[in-house]
């Protein structure tokens, strides 16, 4: 059974070598560490039943972690929660904090929906031989009719 | 008391002027400088442009026009009786009638006369008259067109001294070389022959005519000046396109307005074989074409797509659109923030 203030632990020093491993058991477990330090890794362990004893609890708990069901956060996003009125532990999330990032996201979401359902201005490739034609009967109304409609006869109207 | 000797005198010479007036042909008028130059130039295309709706004669007509470095020149032949003209199997004018002819059938682009005929050319140009060469083998007086207060000649018109058609159109460059034109190669007034092919007007069987637009909301912008002596004498609206109509008095410039974004295939701007060129105007680069009709120029401004074609040369159309909107098109980002503020805004 683990005691309630959980295994004694001896002054530590982090850094592998003679010093307990601590973070370095993490690394080790994910197989982070090169090779010369995973071999004086693995020599610490042989020698410290602390290490060991503590590599087996973290291994341990990242399995438990693994089989865990994932369920849905119950906590609402913006309004009263668990954390009203109750001491904050160093380093938690602020709720003003997460009240603001759960605004930020709303709005983007908001702003992503109305970029895609709203109508875009539909794109327009003008014609330019039609808009010509416009052109020259209007002008050859108040203008001279021979020059000014001579040119949309023709049959070619734009160069290459 | 008068001498009797002295009086037949007088009368002799007199009557010897009056039958010299007479006998004598009339030579051209030399070019004349200032107001009474204008004033005869202007009385000149005026009747050219009534000549063209009246007289019957039967021609071909040569269109020339530069696009950049290569010149294209087209024919087309054109016959009038009857007040219907006609410029091949393409096109026909019939008083106030615009027709060109389609695959589906003549499709009408305007019918109805305006009020509003424009500003007189003398605000903007100089005008001269003087003894031009022969057209189509025929004598012609030449009207020269300079801009007010410039030395360089920007346009000559040569008018029929006999039917008082204007047979040959040209605009200059720096050099004075014509760089776009209109003229007859063969002309004849054989009356019979011109009626009996011209026919009536044709049959329309589509309307694309443009009604008036004489309200027009934002996003539109009318302007009532653009450019340089552009008046707006008109403003229309048809197929979801708005249509400015300017005129300088020789020219006409229209600006058409459509509410979008401009695509991105430029190919299909055109819809037959130009690419067009890159142009910058005001900072912004545009694309800019140059047709038989006259030059052309499209960009984007705000969700609108503004195309803007003149017959005038392309200083004139660079300077009118200068006067017009030409920012940046909007990104995406800015398209949503600007449709999101517009429905908070309730005015």
């Amino acid at each position: 059974m683990i005691p309630s203030g959980g295994y004694p632990r001896t002054p530590r020093h982090t850094g592998p070598g003679g010093q307990h491993l601590d973070d370095t058991l993490s690394a080790y477990l994910d197989d982070e560490l090169a090779p010369a330090a995973r071999h004086e890794a693995e020599a610490h362990l042989a020698g410290c039943v602390d290490c060991r004893a503590e590599l087996d609890e973290v291994a341990a708990a990242r399995r438990a972690i693994r089989i865990l069901p994932v369920h849905a956060t119950a906590r609402p996003l913006v309004g009263i929660g668990p954390f009203v009125g109750h001491p904050r532990a160093p380093g938690a999330v602020r709720p003003a904090t997460s009240r603001r990032r759960a605004v930020w996201a709303l709005a983007a979401a908001v702003a992503a929906a109305i970029a895609v359902v709203l109508p875009r201005d539909p794109q327009v490739a003008p014609s330019l031989p039609s808009l010509a034609d416009s052109h020259a009967a209007r002008a050859s109304i108040t203008g001279d009719p021979l020059t000014q409609l001579a040119p949309i006869a023709v049959p070619v109207r734009f160069g290459p | 008391m008068t001498d009797p000797a002295v009086h037949r005198l007088a009368v002799g010479c007199l009557a010897a002027c009056a039958a010299a007036a007479v006998l004598v042909p009339a030579r051209p008028a030399p070019a004349l400088p200032g107001p009474e130059a204008n004033t005869t130039a202007v009385e000149i295309l005026d009747r050219a442009r009534e000549a063209a709706e009246t007289q019957a004669f039967e021609g071909v007509v040569a269109v020339m026009w530069r696009d950049g470095r290569q010149q294209h020149s087209e024919q087309v032949p054109v016959r009038s009786a009857a007040g219907v003209l006609r410029f091949g199997d393409e096109v026909v004018g019939a008083g106030a009638h615009r027709m060109v002819h389609s695959t589906e059938g003549w499709l009408s682009l305007w019918g109805h006369d305006v009020a509003t005929l424009g500003p007189s050319p003398t605000a903007k140009y100089r005008l001269a008259v003087e003894p031009g060469p022969d057209v189509a083998g025929r004598a012609t007086d030449m009207v020269a067109v300079q801009l007010v207060g410039a030395d360089r000649l920007r346009e000559r018109l040569y008018v029929d001294r006999q039917s008082g058609l204007l047979l040959r159109r040209e605009l200059l460059d720096s050099r004075g070389d014509a760089y776009r034109s209109v003229a007859f190669l063969a002309i004849s007034n054989g009356t019979g022959v011109v009626a009996a092919a011209a026919g009536g007007a044709p049959r329309v069987t589509r309307s694309e005519e443009p009604a008036p637009a004489r309200h027009l909301k934002a996003p539109y912008k009318i302007k009532s000046r653009i450019g340089t002596g552009y008046r707006l004498v008109g403003a229309y609206r048809a197929n979801g396109v708005v249509q400015q109509f300017f005129s300088d008095g020789l020219h006409g410039l229209s600006v058409f307005e459509q509410r979008g974004h401009l695509g991105a295939a430029e190919t299909t701007l055109v819809g037959e074989s130009g690419r067009g060129r890159e142009v910058e105007i005001s900072d912004h680069t545009m694309r800019a074409y140059s047709a038989s009709v006259g030059e052309a120029v499209v960009w984007e401004s705000d969700g609108m797509v503004y195309t803007a074609v003149t017959d005038a040369p392309w200083t004139d159309l660079a300077g009118a659109v200068r006067d017009l909107p030409h920012a940046d098109p909007p990104g995406r980002l800015r398209r949503v923030a600007q449709t999101v503020v517009s429905l908070f805004r309730w005015r």
